[in-house]
């Protein structure tokens, strides 16, 4: 009775199924008509506004009026596709899944791809048409301000990478949060932290945040475009090449590099979710790569910075550091004379690269942190993965081949399982950040020209071995005693000694805080790099004395975690032995 | 099959077989796991332990494949709300890969088969809620599968529609097709299943053809009622002293009771009645309706194995 029938291949997009039928009820006339409507109105005043104010008021030509007309536009499709869209992704994803739509989506032979593309393309649909609605205002700037072609190539291009990517965003938002008028507000927040809040993490080393944006691209091209209206504004300082390692890249290169490489990771996401709903977001050797990848870019990117001095004196960091030595000068009762003094004798930037290192350092290990909770199974998903693996060493056929491990007569979950130990993907983790950490470690007093004589070298070599011993600690809560104890865990263990020690220490309280706020995973790059430093003194001596006993009390810890998630285990592994043996 | 949720266990040792041309229907109370082994069997859910084959095909490992062969139908099953009646089957006969001539007629006749040709064009959140479930019936018919799981299809169903149900599932087993579906509408469930499942708890209490189920659960206990001449209260007493007589009422003439024993032990009461001098009219033996026996059964394990789910 069942028919052999052949379903759309995904690159099929006018003939997909989702995408017809959200073409069906997005774009239905009366609404859409009324939509038109109010964006024409929106962009005609716009655009006059802007067009009229360069040309009557500042008396410019026409073609300079038109220029000044063109970013206010683009900013308008901007908001049209980036953040309308991507609320219209979310909402209608996560209304789909709150209805049970979803599931006979997911019924359907269509391959996930295929059903990938039709929401993602499908559901902003409206906000795709509204976009077009708007093109003739853009298309007279460009011939009437004689805008380079390949600024306008560039911008839209990242203008359609950017959609395509916070749309993703919002499909993932979609798929993940249940509530859905909750998920439109999620994936519209996030596109905020994209653009407002992540970008300025790249004062602390994190570079490539700033390149998710459109910003990097606008800021290159806005002198090249600007009419006599923004001329009045100082100009934001350009960008110019981005520095990888050695290399030099292009700002519109290097967008494409970033917003491509995540666009990837959230289409495997997306892809997994589809497959089965209780898949991780990502598989185990997929986030070791997506790991690998990010903790590249970072380091890359960082490296060249604390390299540069005149861009490494720059920034957040150095103003941070010149506070901490204003506060230490007023601590020390000192006249703001000797200020500078202390300035140089401690140096700002010595202050500045701590601050970054230390920064790199919670950087990576909350990434550590976030690739362990992703690939870490619960019990019930280890309970599963086993189960499968023993049914499939018992099965005949083609599937044995891509059966799990049998070592010493045990039947375990293939290693990239998604309910196989995350243990081994969690060391492989820790010992990327370990690599990553000491590449900077090692590299930067050298480079900037630290006096190295105050440090041990062999110490300093072996501190980055702190954060394997935390994200391991970490992953061993996670696999033994689930989220929620572990989410338990870190309020208690890692934030609340970090906030008590911030409360002590605002009432004036000495020794303490220093002390308590090392027992903390979160302060543990701070006080790691104060480990190496020799001859300490006053707080640097107890900060030295708190990481030691943060680090053995860890291990101590790791070690019991360890005992018990074996145990665990094996308790496991009878009972799925049991169980099959009985039925 | 066993579903666990955390240390819940939602269906524990589940095992049915539903053969092709059988209407199979899964019943028991709120929580017994219904809607759990419904889940699983739709490949929307793995199961803890346990394996599950349609047509052959194991579900875990052939998901893709075992889905080809399933129409499934969920509980309060949703529809798109902003779609056209014909714009939401077209969706899902596109999905499953139908041409567009094959669809438009393949639509008319699903359409025709739950009596809503005329709401063609009506969107669907004008429909009421039985209509709502005759249209998502219709998409779980368009791709012509070979296992149907309807779960709670008659709900929110007026009687014509119920009816329209029973025929369009005998039409679809009498096409060869197996049908699982769950219903609280238990009278529902005995005129139109062939075999009967009754979950409890999480476990599959009593399975097998409805009449053996009904004989099996009826053998030791029926219901039998004495139409007497005159006043039926002196009978009232003498029954109401017996060994094996329960829940004794009276209507009007009549007097109900259950009765606990043997074939021999019922000719001996029925004797004792008339050579007691009563003046009996008639003498009916009731069997025991699916109702009655699904709730003996949620009370027994209830009381017998409250530790079944820890």
């Amino acid at each position: 009775m069942t028919e052999n029938l052949r379903p759309v291949p995904w690159w099929q997009i006018w003939v997909n199924p989702i995408f017809l039928r959200y073409t069906r009820s997005r774009l239905r006339p009366a609404p859409l008509i009324t939509w038109i409507i109010l964006v024409l109105t929106v962009a005609t005043s716009i655009f006059f506004l802007f067009y009229y104010s360069s040309l009557y008021r500042l008396k410019a030509s026409p073609p300079a009026a038109a220029r000044d007309a063109f970013y206010p536009i683009l900013f308008f499709q901007m908001v049209i596709l980036l953040f309308m869209g991507t609320g219209s992704v979310a909402g209608g994803i996560s209304r789909e899944s709150a209805d049970g739509m979803i599931d006979y989506q997911r019924l359907t032979p269509m391959t996930p791809l295929a059903k990938i593309v039709g929401y993602l393309f499908g559901l902003p649909i409206r906000e795709y048409v509204l976009f077009a609605v708007t093109l003739p205002f853009t298309i007279f700037c460009i011939n009437e301000g004689n805008i380079p072609i390949g600024v306008i190539s560039e911008v839209y291009g990242i203008l359609l990478t950017s959609a395509i990517l916070y749309h993703l965003t919002g499909c993932v938002a979609g798929t993940i949060v249940k509530r859905r008028h909750f998920a439109g507000r999620v994936a519209q927040i996030m596109v905020i932290l994209l653009y407002f809040v992540l970008p300025t993490f790249s004062q602390l080393g994190f570079v490539f945040f700033e390149y998710l944006t459109m910003r990097p691209v606008i800021i290159e091209q806005f002198e090249s475009v600007r009419g006599p209206m923004f001329e009045r504004f100082p100009s934001p300082e350009k960008i110019g090449e981005v520095l990888l390692f050695e290399w030099k890249l292009n700002t519109v290169n290097f967008s494409l590099l970033i917003q491509c490489s995540l666009i990837v990771i959230f289409l495997s996401i997306l892809y997994r979710k589809w497959r089965q709903p209780t898949n991780h977001l990502l598989g185990k050797n997929f986030s070791f790569a997506v790991h690998l990848w990010i903790l590249t870019l970072i380091t890359g990117n960082a490296l060249p910075i604390i390299k540069d001095e005149t861009q490494f004196s720059g920034g957040r960091s150095q103003r941070v550091a010149e506070i901490l030595i204003e506060q230490r000068a007023s601590e020390k009762n000192e006249n703001s004379n000797n200020i500078d003094q202390i300035a140089t004798q401690e140096t700002i930037d010595t202050l500045t690269q701590s601050g970054i290192l230390a920064s790199l350092g919670i950087g990576f290990l909350a990434l550590t942190f976030g690739m362990i909770t992703i690939t870490t199974p619960d019990s019930d998903k280890f309970t599963r993965a086993l189960r499968k693996a023993r049914k499939l060493v018992s099965t005949p056929g083609p599937d044995k081949n891509t059966s799990g491990n049998q070592t010493k007569g045990e039947i375990k979950a293939p290693l990239n399982a998604d309910g196989a130990t995350g243990l081994w993907h969690a060391l492989g983790f820790s010992i990327l950040t370990f690599a990553a950490w000491s590449i900077i470690i090692q590299y930067a007093p050298n480079l900037v020209g630290i006096d190295t004589t105050k440090y041990n070298p062999t110490i300093l070599r072996i501190i980055p071995f702190g954060l394997i011993l935390y994200a391991m600690c970490y992953h061993a809560i996670l696999e033994r005693f689930g989220k929620r104890t572990l989410l338990l865990f870190v309020i208690l263990g890692w934030f609340v000694p970090l906030l008590t020690s911030s409360i002590l220490g605002v009432r004036g309280i000495e020794t303490i805080p220093v002390l308590l706020a090392g027992l903390s995973a979160i302060a543990s790059p701070v006080y790691l790099l104060v480990l190496p430093i020799m001859n300490t003194s006053g707080d640097d001596r107890l900060m030295q004395i708190s990481g030691y006993f943060s680090l053995f009390a860890h291990s101590i810890l790791l070690i019991f975690l360890w005992w018990t998630l074996n145990r665990h285990k094996i308790r496991i592994q009878k009972e799925v032995s049991n169980q099959e043996t009985s039925s | 099959m066993r579903v666990d949720y955390g240390k819940f266990v939602a269906v524990n040792e589940l095992c049915l077989n539903v053969p092709r041309g059988e209407i199979y229907g899964l019943i028991g109370p709120n929580g017994a796991g219904k809607t759990s082994s419904f889940k699983v069997l739709a490949t929307l859910m793995e199961p803890t332990y346990g394996d599950v084959f349609i047509g052959g095909i194991d579900i875990s490992l052939h998901p893709e494949e075992a889905r080809k062969h399933l129409g499934y139908m969920p509980d309060l099953a949703p529809i798109a709300t902003d779609l056209k009646v014909w714009e939401f089957l077209d969706l899902f006969a596109s999905a499953h890969g139908l041409n567009r001539t094959d669809r438009r007629s393949r639509i008319e006749e699903c359409l025709n088969k739950v009596s809503l040709n005329d709401k063609r064009e009506e969107f669907c959140k004008n429909l009421s809620r039985g209509m709502m479930q005759r249209l998502v019936l219709a998409k779980t018919l368009i791709h012509r599968p070979s296992l149907f799981l309807l779960d709670e299809p008659a709900s929110g169903m007026d009687p014509v529609s119920r009816q329209a149900l029973r025929n369009t599932v005998r039409e679809l087993t009498d096409g060869g097709a197996a049908v699982l579906l769950s219903s609280h509408i238990l009278s529902e469930l005995e005129d139109m299943c062939t075999m009967v499942g009754m979950m409890s708890k999480g476990i599959l209490v009593d399975s097998g053809k409805i009449n053996d189920v009904i004989s099996r659960r009826s053998s030791e206990e029926r219901n039998l009622v004495i139409s007497c001449l005159g006043n039926p209260m002196p009978l009232f007493e003498f029954l109401n002293n017996k060994h094996g007589i329960n829940d004794i009422i009276t209507s009007n003439e009549d007097i109900i009771f259950t009765f606990k024993g043997k074939d021999d032990e019922q000719a001996q009461l029925i004797t004792g009645i008339i050579e007691a001098g009563f003046l009996i009219k008639g003498l009916q033996e009731r069997k025991k309706s699916i109702e009655q026996i699904l709730l003996e059964i949620d009370s027994n394990t209830s009381t017998q194995k409250p530790e079944q789910n820890q």
